[in-house]
């Protein structure tokens, strides 16, 4: 470590994380289970520094070194099928699909309903399991996984935000947001200042009492978001999270997606048939009938301008 | 945030339907409680009954009488140590509708003879020395405000005071006792047998007996001084029936009917209506709470955590109504041993009626809970949150 940096012991379940004091970025490690702690406050007080203090440029996908790095936490897909039974007939959603997705970027899939959007959502965060090819996330084979041990797995490495937010209704903002640390050896105490933390994050701090149905459609997604990453998760993977929102919501949940991108280097995937929201990633992944269709790179400039 | 603290929760979503469930589970344990009490009274009058206790009825019937020398004659037999007759006087304190048991005794051999009627005021001396003394129980003097040294007036409903209908029998209250086992209520007033024959007694007629207990030696087999003192009468005039005390309860008993089948039914079939109810409740809130648990799947609770969830709901369910129900027992219990102290003394809701009620609260919220559990647990997360592009 070079003099002048500061080193966060802490920031939040499952990761450590190191914050450059004046470098602008910051790297991430997953850390083992075994490596959970925290201290509370000084955690609260870490969250804040690094949004605040670490770079917003995601990797630099230029540097072979990084590049190499990102390929293998990233999220990688090899020969994928997937094939549902529907009314006694076999339908093929995924058809031998070959996708490599970068750490730290942000990825939105389009496609026409049927393309197998969802579905490939549902492979990525574990939810789901693929007849054949592998899945890897974050350097991690779905595969192998079964079980408890996959529920672990996704509640340390994925996020997962909602079209219909899917908060639980007879909790507050505040117990929504806790509720993935309940899986977490934190204190109760701890587990209140993180999920604050979050909702800080997400400016809805004022908000924590507050059950769903007293929440706008934006709020609640945003809740979401902050139930999302208040464990700290490498990918967020977002189906539609916009599909249920106004304009001006749209944005704000958009800003906030592309900010946790952009400053906690958040590999995300977002699921979207609106083009406006999709010109807010900086890689949009086309699906048509299963088959990947193509990968187009978003200009810096568009998706910044992007509105939904 | 822990997963306990959605158990409350839940439940609450739907208050009335929560508040139903429950009130069904009170009332459900409270019946249960209560029957199941009623068959262990009876159980208990038989069993707490002695064995070397005998009772001597007419052979025709527990309402007939029987001549008044054969006491005399009965405790000649041999093995016999004392013979006390008992006759019922079906009186009442000023109206009829305070009923309640009195009868007429030797009293000196009912107080050998019944160590378990405990004298807690006054004294049993003092009953069976005054010829115009009773001794009655607590639940008496309590409901008609009688102490010792109170005067007692009873009115003769099968017996009429000679000296007119309408005039009481005055009996003065010498001691006032409580019941040391199940077999006795604190509900009977015991008077002179003296007082009784010698007040009836006219030159053309004396009053017979109704019955008679036996007190057997020790060393005796109560079955051959049964079949001796049956044996006696078998001519005539009167054949008599003897049994053991804890026979003749059970004979009274047995005068209801088959009461522990009924009641036990009915409770079975209430309980099982009930278990049904919860079970349908807590379908129901599977169902609704099928997206919340693909949510809870999704953010990496296992499939055993959710299920437990649900599980947890129906165990809070039927145990907070489970334990109104026993509550409600608890406080209805008086109630039911003032209302049915005279033909059921000793009505009590035992210990082990308790923990039977718990086994089954528990076992019923399990029962209730496994179906929608399981569901939930076996559920996967894409079926649950009906994502499917």
């Amino acid at each position: 470590m070079r003099p002048g940096d500061t080193d966060v012991a802490h920031e939040g379940p499952g990761v450590s994380s190191r914050v450059m004091g004046a470098g602008r970025s910051g790297t991430l490690h997953q850390a083992s289970p075994q490596e959970w702690s925290c201290d509370g406050g000084f955690a609260t007080l870490c969250w804040a520094l690094y949004f605040h203090e670490s770079g917003s440029q995601g990797p630099d996908a230029s540097n072979p070194e990084t590049r190499a790095h990102s390929m293998n936490e990233g999220i990688l897909l090899q020969g994928v099928t997937k094939t549902y039974s529907r009314g006694g007939e076999e339908l093929r959603v995924l058809d031998n699909l070959d996708l490599t997705m970068d750490e730290g970027r942000f990825y939105a899939l389009m496609g026409p309903s049927g393309s197998g959007k969802t579905t490939l959502l549902n492979l990525v965060g574990g939810l789901d399991l693929p007849d054949s090819g592998s899945v890897q996330v974050a350097g991690q084979d779905i595969r192998s996984l079964r079980g408890a041990a996959l529920s672990a797995w996704r509640a340390r490495s994925v996020g997962f935000v909602f079209q219909g937010f899917n908060l639980i209704p007879v909790l507050s903002a505040l117990e929504n947001v806790a509720l993935p640390l309940a899986l977490t050896p934190l204190s109760r105490k701890e587990r209140r200042q993180h999920a604050l933390a979050a909702l800080d994050l997400v400016d809805l701090g004022d908000r924590a009492g507050h059950r769903p149905g007293q929440l706008s459609g934006g709020q609640e997604q945003r809740v979401a978001i902050a139930r999302a990453i208040v464990t700290d998760p490498k990918v967020l993977l977002c189906d539609e999270p916009t599909g249920d929102l106004d304009r001006a919501a749209a944005d704000q949940v958009l800003a906030l997606l592309q900010r946790l991108n952009g400053e906690m280097k958040k590999t995300v995937l977002m699921v979207t048939h609106d083009a406006a929201a999709a010109a807010r990633a900086q890689r949009i992944v086309h699906l048509d009938k299963g088959r990947l269709g193509s990968i187009e790179e978003v200009q810096a400039e568009q998706a910044a301008g992007a509105k939904p | 945030m822990s997963l306990l603290r959605l158990v409350p929760r839940q439940l609450l979503r739907h208050p009335l339907r929560t508040l139903l469930t429950i009130g069904s589970l009170t009332v459900a344990i409270f019946l249960l409680c209560i029957l199941r009490s009623l068959v262990t009274t009876l159980d208990a009058t038989a069993t707490t009954a002695r064995n070397d206790r005998l009772w001597v009825q007419s052979a025709v019937s527990l309402f007939v009488g029987m001549p008044a020398w054969y006491p005399d004659r009965i405790a000649q037999v041999d093995g016999v140590q004392s013979v006390a007759r008992w006759q019922w006087f079906g009186g009442y304190y000023q109206d009829p509708s305070n009923f309640f048991a009195q009868f007429a005794v030797d009293p000196q051999k009912v107080v050998d003879m019944y160590p378990e009627l405990v004298v807690v005021e006054g004294s049993a001396d003092a009953f069976v020395a005054g010829r115009n003394c009773c001794m009655i129980g607590r639940g008496i003097a309590n409901d008609f405000g009688w102490k010792v040294g109170d005067i007692a007036p009873i009115t003769g409903a099968l017996f009429p005071h000679p000296d007119g209908a309408d005039k009481a029998w005055e009996l003065e209250v010498a001691a006032i006792y409580e019941p040391g086992a199940r077999n006795f209520d604190d509900r009977t007033l015991f008077f002179h047998w003296k007082l009784f024959e010698e007040t009836l007694t006219t030159p053309e007629n004396s009053p017979g007996v109704g019955a008679m207990v036996v007190r057997v030696k020790d060393d005796v087999d109560p079955s051959l001084v049964m079949g001796a003192v049956d044996d006696l009468f078998m001519d005539g005039p009167q054949r008599v029936q003897t049994t053991t005390e804890s026979e003749f309860q059970a004979q009274f008993v047995s005068m209801f009917g088959n009461i522990p089948f009924f009641v036990s039914a009915i409770g079975g079939g209430v309980l099982a209506a009930v278990l049904l109810a919860c079970i349908n409740t807590m379908l129901m809130a599977a169902r609704e709470q099928r997206r919340e648990v693909g949510v809870l799947k999704a953010l990496g609770f296992s499939d055993a955590k959710v299920g437990s969830v649900l599980l947890m709901q129906s165990l809070f369910l039927t145990l907070v109504g489970g334990g109104m129900g026993m509550l409600l027992s608890k406080g209805i219990e008086p109630s039911v041993v003032a209302a049915t102290s005279s033909f059921m003394p000793g009505f009590l809701i035992e210990r082990e009626t308790y923990l039977m009620a718990f086994i089954i609260t528990v076992l019923a919220g399990v029962l209730a809970g496994l179906l929608p559990a399981w569901s939930t647990r076996k559920l996967t997360v894409v079926a649950a949150l009906g994502a499917r592009d």
